[in-house]
């Protein structure tokens, strides 16, 4: 019974991986498609930032740009970051961390994995096939979603099937954390990665069915002209905005809470400190779950929908920054004072709080609804959203890949360079997306190939730290890459954590635990003094 | 499952009895870049005198099709059209005009000046009547304007289902660009008209189309009942999935 679950299984090594529901082999499938599409989505970033290197067509024509911000931006979205922390890590470590040796429906969890593997196929083939690629933008608004020519109904079909996996995977998560505990497992017991885990699967299943019949209705009016949306038939535009942002806000929460769990397992484990605030965190996920459920409409102040419903979304807006902020000073109060060693996880971790602050606070400016007018469609949000998804989501994967990394492959990489690839990454980070702010504030507008000469200087400096970026992610991933091939054998717990991942062996046997064990303290309780 | 096929056979009902619009454009914007308005077009200026669509444009044009009793969009498309005149550096009457067409016959000239009044007023910057024309027209005419730049509406009662899109145009009556939505930012507007200015087309980008139109609750309570019920059934389903989770035994795992 003691071996790892990557050894082979004896069906051959391709039917061993896509037939397994071990959710740890699931998880570093989603893994593999994940990064793959990640590193497409980055090299098509590359090229837009090279086209705006000078005035004039650079690089590609007009109509070339415009399909590649829809491709870079529907391949981040639904392909990177929206399944981002929950299908790679809380497939591999919510059930290993709860002491179970599987989730509650392992063949469900592979079936949501064909799910997002058929649908993030078809949305790259509505790119490309005849008919051309959707030029909705990923938001798919009607009227014109109705009326394009271009692979729309293809698009939403895709968008459909990837909804139908996040549901699958949320209900799995939410049972297996309700019906899988070991003895011992009280709810104030589990790690906070998995509260946020939870939180997420909530919103998931709450939330994912309302954009799924939403994308149905855009078929069946493409298709049929019932009639729900378009206003030349007595139907209401606004309706389909409404439905599309009830899902797709709580969708950036899906984004980013597992993010904010992962980094409060990282951070505890290197402050050798319990947690500060146990409990105000774990509830602090579900109230960004609940709040963010709310504030929909903040999308929609432009689409002419009446001072009081402007009013009510704006201040609900301001609301949901308070469990956020509630995240951000117990971090930093769990550092205080505690034995802080500075490992490459550690560091990514602290710069996730740094770049999320900057995001988080620049969003709270647009909701604002004065702000709001004047920002609309400018490079200021564009800046806002790479700060809170690649600064905030991005940077908390590639910590919680150094952290885990050891665990999930059984084989250590190289530290010095995982340090070395920080500074390129975060100093051409913020030359990139800190210039599209000013831009954004200067008036630069978003989604155009060309600029005007008054913004040449920083789209120049934009363009720059776009190099040293992406210097910094191969860097990067050839030091992970050179780990998995290369690296030393890892040990069970390289990191010292006091979280039952870590009780097993590096890489995790079969079915996880040779004992199921049972848990008789938190999962930080670091100093003996403090067992809460 | 079977709640979906249930949505499709509630869906299909009503859609087998209405007919589909016969409009070949119907309401909305077939893009029609390149393309040139017929500058020989005889429209009907503020004055009440004939003029041509070649002697309105004779610079990079901002093209509005509105009419002017509209309750809804095409205020405040102008509106948000003056606010980023405004905050452009560009000169008007030099660097460009700004050219609105009423699309309904029965808008007069009369209404057209007083609009033009309107709007100039909330100018913050001299800005010389001429390079603001408010022109109206016979039904032929301004149809014939809004078919040469593929912007299609219907009469419904006594308004207008209609897009809320303006029109760039070069001084030779080439359209160069579509700027939809009801706000602009005005550095696209400038980069639009510098665009123009040298005759090049460029390809729209965010393509919001945003309609004008008028919504009757009262007789659409079906679509709102649905959303109920389906909402209902969704949380139902939702709390019942909480209770099997909570009130039944743990896996004996």
């Amino acid at each position: 019974m003691n071996t790892n679950y990557l050894e082979p299984q004896g069906r051959g090594a391709v039917r061993d991986w896509i037939l397994s529901t071990d959710h740890k082999r699931i998880g570093v499938m989603y893994l593999g498609v994940m990064l793959t599409m990640f590193w497409v989505a980055v090299l098509i970033g590359v090229l837009m930032r090279i086209e705006q290197l000078t005035m004039g067509p650079t690089l590609m024509t007009p109509a070339a740009y415009n399909a590649m911000f829809t491709v870079h931006g529907v391949i981040m979205i639904f392909l990177f970051v929206v399944p981002g922390l929950p299908a790679v890590f809380g497939n591999f470590m919510l059930p290993i961390m709860i002491g179970a040796k599987d989730v509650s429906f392992p063949r469900i969890n592979l079936l949501s994995w064909y799910f997002f593997v058929i649908g993030g196929a078809l949305a790259v083939a509505s790119l490309f096939l005849g008919g051309g690629a959707p030029d909705t933008g990923w938001t798919f608004y009607v009227p014109f979603s109705l009326k394009t020519n271009t692979n729309v109904s293809l698009a939403v079909f895709a968008a459909f099937l990837l909804g139908f996996s996040s549901i699958l995977t949320g209900i799995n998560f939410i049972t297996t954390i309700h019906r899988m505990r070991a003895p011992g497992m009280t709810w104030h017991r589990m790690p906070l990665f998995v509260w946020a885990l939870y939180s997420t699967a909530w919103i998931q299943v709450i939330a994912t069915p309302v954009i799924g019949i939403t994308l149905l209705l855009v078929i069946l009016e493409r298709t049929f002209g019932i009639g729900v949306f378009d206003p030349a038939k007595g139907g209401d535009p606004v309706l389909y905005q409404h439905l599309f942002w009830i899902y797709s806000h709580p969708a950036v929460y899906v984004m980013i809470v597992p993010a904010m769990g992962a980094i409060t397992e990282i951070i505890p484990t290197f402050a050798r400190r319990t947690i500060f605030g146990y409990k105000a965190i774990a509830y602090s996920s579900i109230a960004i779950a609940a709040f963010g459920s709310l504030v929909w409409a903040h999308h929609m102040f432009t689409s002419g929908m009446g001072e009081i419903a402007n009013t009510v979304f704006s201040l609900l807006t301001f609301i949901v920054a308070v469990p956020s902020a509630i995240k951000v000073f117990n971090w930093t109060a769990t550092l205080y004072k505690g034995s802080t060693k500075m490992e490459p996880p550690m560091l990514y971790a602290l710069s996730f709080i740094f770049l999320f602050c900057i995001g988080g606070l620049t969003g709270v400016m647009q909701g604002a609804l004065a702000l709001n007018v004047h920002l609309h469609d400018t490079y200021f949000i564009v800046g806002h959203f790479h700060y809170v998804m690649f600064g905030g989501t991005g940077f908390a994967f590639f910590a919680a890949l150094l952290y885990w990394f050891p665990k999930m492959f059984g084989r250590t990489y190289d530290r010095r360079w995982a340090f070395a690839s920080w500074p390129p990454m975060f100093i051409g980070f913020n030359i990139l997306y800190g210039s599209m702010m000013m831009l954004g504030l200067q008036g630069m507008p978003r989604r155009y190939f060309d600029h005007l000469p008054q913004y040449h200087s920083l789209h120049v400096a934009a363009t720059v730290g776009s190099w040293i970026l992406v210097t910094g992610l191969a860097m990067y991933f050839t030091t992970l890459l050179r780990g998995l091939l290369h690296g030393a054998k890892a040990q069970a717990n390289p990191w010292g954590s006091l979280t039952l991942e870590w009780t097993t062996s590096s890489p995790p046997p079969v079915e996880n635990f040779d004992v199921i064990p049972t848990v008789e303290h938190s999962p930080y309780a670091y100093n003996p003094t403090r067992t809460s | 499952m079977r709640a979906l096929l249930l949505l499709l056979a509630l869906c299909a009902r009503p859609s087998a009895a209405a007919k589909p619009a016969p409009d070949p454009i119907g309401v909305g914007i077939m893009e029609k870049l390149g393309a040139h308005v017929p500058l020989d077009l005889e429209l009907i200026d503020e004055e009440g005198k004939k003029v041509t669509l070649r002697q309105a444009l004779d610079r990079p044009t901002i093209l509005a099709l509105v009419y002017y009793r509209c309750a809804g969009i095409c205020t405040p498309l102008l509106m948000s059209l003056t606010r980023t005149l405004n905050e452009m550096p560009l000169e008007p009457g030099k660097d460009y005009n700004v050219v609105t067409v009423s699309f309904d016959p029965l808008d007069t000239p009369l209404l057209a000046k007083e609009k033009r009044l309107n709007y100039l007023r909330q100018m913050q910057r001299p800005f010389p009547p001429s390079a603001w024309r408010f022109l109206t027209g016979p039904q032929a005419a301004t149809k014939a304007l809004a078919d040469s730049v593929g912007f299609g509406f219907v009469k419904k009662d006594d308004d207008y289902v209609h897009p809320a899109t303006l029109m760039i145009l070069a001084k030779d009556g080439k359209l160069t660009r579509y700027m939809y939505g009801a706000t602009f930012v005005p550095a696209d507007m400038q980069l639009a008209l510098s665009e123009a200015a040298s005759g090049i087309t460029r390809p729209s980008v965010s393509k919001f189309l945003g309609f004008c139109y008028t919504f009757d609750p009262e007789s659409r309570t079906q679509v709102f009942r649905l959303n109920r019920v389906f909402g209902a059934l969704t949380l139902a389903g939702v709390a019942v999935f909480l209770a099997a989770l909570l009130w039944t035994k743990k896996n004996p795992s």
